[in-house]
């Protein structure tokens, strides 16, 4: 298949949109649970205790699963933020821009890819 | 005898560097479109007002302005839907003003031919061998996209081009969607390199109001999100199949 | 091909955008909200990366960590996210049957078909990550 797009732009609105329907179908569930739920006590902190997470992080599937939710959402943080900033008129900051949003939800995979398969 | 008040934005570059507001209060009729206010001001009033409009009937696209701040053709707006109250007619946002109500339109035209808005074949048939058929399943999957009449009301309502003009836009991309989505049509790759460079679909932020805006229901928003979805999906596979197709 | 000919450069006026721009009509404004919801999304992705990190470093450190998430300012900051979350959710599956072209053979799916089961899909998998989240 012949490359037809030469820019960049597919890949970052590929892990936008990624990241935008896992947040979408995924984190409203996990914001009630270890979110509000524990914070207002609804939800006992024991289904966060370090005990059953760290046998939980045992699972490689559950390893992956986690890394998603972690680095998807940033990258799709990274895309909408970046946009949002041009939209108010900075346009003159373009690259820099996109690379300071670009560069944060990067380094916030390669953590979270360290901390979680290493 | 009923009136009306209608503020104009004027603008003569001759005269002054900035626009103006002049203010007209003329008859008012239950049945006049803000189109018939500016004419009756230029024919009555003001022979200095400069507007643009042909048909008077939404076909020709040529009216398009700024009303109470929202893009309208003008000779579809009808004044009982502001009346009692004022209305204010404005140049339609983020073009160049040429005079008054008139904007330069030129950008917007050559954007037009630069996404090939015309049936491309690798090879064309022989006249001999008879037309392109198609069947209506296959008219439905564009037939939406080409009911543009280039007024450029989207334009005016996209931020994105209203912050920068280098924009490929949406009356554009969704024509080329039109042409892209035609089953007579093989000229994709040659599109693809305008809609899918920088400039191109990927600026667009999808705020959506260019197809809110559209007098003809056209929906550019769902051609442009339609094309990144599309090229997103061939620009991963020709990764993982270099070697395909 | 030709270009187009404007009139000369100093004889146009060209209009500026107001940074307020999306303050100017309501759909703008829930355009602005729909993009800013990605910020509590991301920040919720923060928190649960710090977890890891903490997670990493040991249990005590990791139960200062709990300790952080059951706190007052926690549960502003969550009562936030959570809307932001929800917001992100439901215009995220309203703008998917305008994205998505549903065809079988050569019928298109209605829209409004698209938008229901995008709406039941959310549904059957929270109701599943709740079942795996508290009861496993
Ligand atoms: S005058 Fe032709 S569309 Fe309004």
């Amino acid at each position: 298949m012949a490359v037809r797009v030469k820019t960049t732009d597919p890949i970052w609105w590929g892990l936008f949109s990624a990241g935008g329907t896992l947040a979408a179908f995924l984190l409203p569930v996990h914001v009630i649970v270890t979110g509000v739920g524990i914070a207002f006590g609804w939800v006992s902190p024991q289904v966060l205790a370090y005990q059953r997470i760290t046998a939980l992080l045992e699972n490689p599937l559950l390893q992956i699963y986690l890394f998603l939710l972690i680095s998807l959402p940033l990258f799709h943080w990274a895309h909408r933020f970046r946009f949002v900033l041009m939209d108010l008129g900075l346009r003159s900051l373009k690259t820099p821009v996109a690379v300071l949003c670009y560069g944060v939800a990067m380094v916030g995979t390669l953590l979270a890819a360290l901390l979680l398969f290493f | 005898m009923s009136t009306i008040k209608i503020t104009v934005t004027r603008y003569n570059p001759e005269t002054s560097s900035e626009p103006f507001t002049q203010s007209y209060t003329i008859p008012y009729k239950e049945d006049m479109v803000v189109l018939d206010a500016l004419n009756y001001i230029k024919n009555h009033v003001d022979g200095t007002l400069t507007h643009r409009w042909s048909c008077r009937m939404g076909v020709c696209g040529s009216c398009g302005m700024m009303v109470n701040g929202d893009a309208k053709l003008t000779c579809a707006t009808f004044l009982r839907d502001y009346y009692p109250g004022e209305v204010q007619v404005d140049p339609l946002a983020h073009f160049p003003v040429i005079r008054d109500l008139v904007i330069d339109m030129s950008d917007f035209m050559d954007k037009l031919l630069e996404i090939k808005p015309w049936i491309i074949r690798s090879e064309e048939k022989p006249l001999e061998e008879g037309e392109y058929l198609q069947s209506p399943d296959e008219l439905n999957l564009y037939k939406q996209f080409s009911m543009c009449i280039n007024c450029m009301i989207c334009y005016s309502a996209c931020p994105v081009y209203g912050h920068d003009q280098s924009f490929l836009g949406p009356a554009a991309i969704a024509l080329a969607h039109r042409y892209n989505m035609d089953s007579r049509d093989e000229g994709q790759d040659q599109r693809a390199e305008i809609i899918g460079s920088h400039e191109g679909i990927w600026e667009c932020t999808f705020v959506g109001e260019c197809t809110r805006v559209c007098p003809e229901h056209v929906d550019p928003a769902a051609a442009i999100q339609r094309s990144k979805v599309q090229l997103t999906k061939e620009y991963f596979l020709s990764w993982m199949w270099p070697w395909g197709n | 091909m030709n270009p187009q000919k404007s009139p000369p450069e100093d004889l146009l006026y060209r209009p500026h955008m107001s940074f307020w721009w999306w303050l100017q009509k309501r759909n703008y404004f829930l355009f602005m909200v729909r993009e800013l919801s990605a910020v509590f999304v991301g920040l919720f992705a923060l928190i649960s990366l710090v977890g890891v990190y903490r997670l990493s470093q040991g249990e005590d450190t990791y139960q200062l960590y709990l300790n952080a998430l059951q706190t007052p300012s926690a549960q502003v900051l969550f009562v936030v996210i959570l809307l932001f979350s929800l917001y992100h959710t439901l215009t995220w599956i309203h703008l998917t049957p305008m994205i998505m072209v549903v065809r079988i053979g050569s019928k298109t799916v209605p829209p409004i078909l698209v938008l229901i089961a995008s709406y039941l899909a959310w549904i059957v998998i929270s109701l599943i990550l709740f079942y795996l989240l508290l009861v496993n």
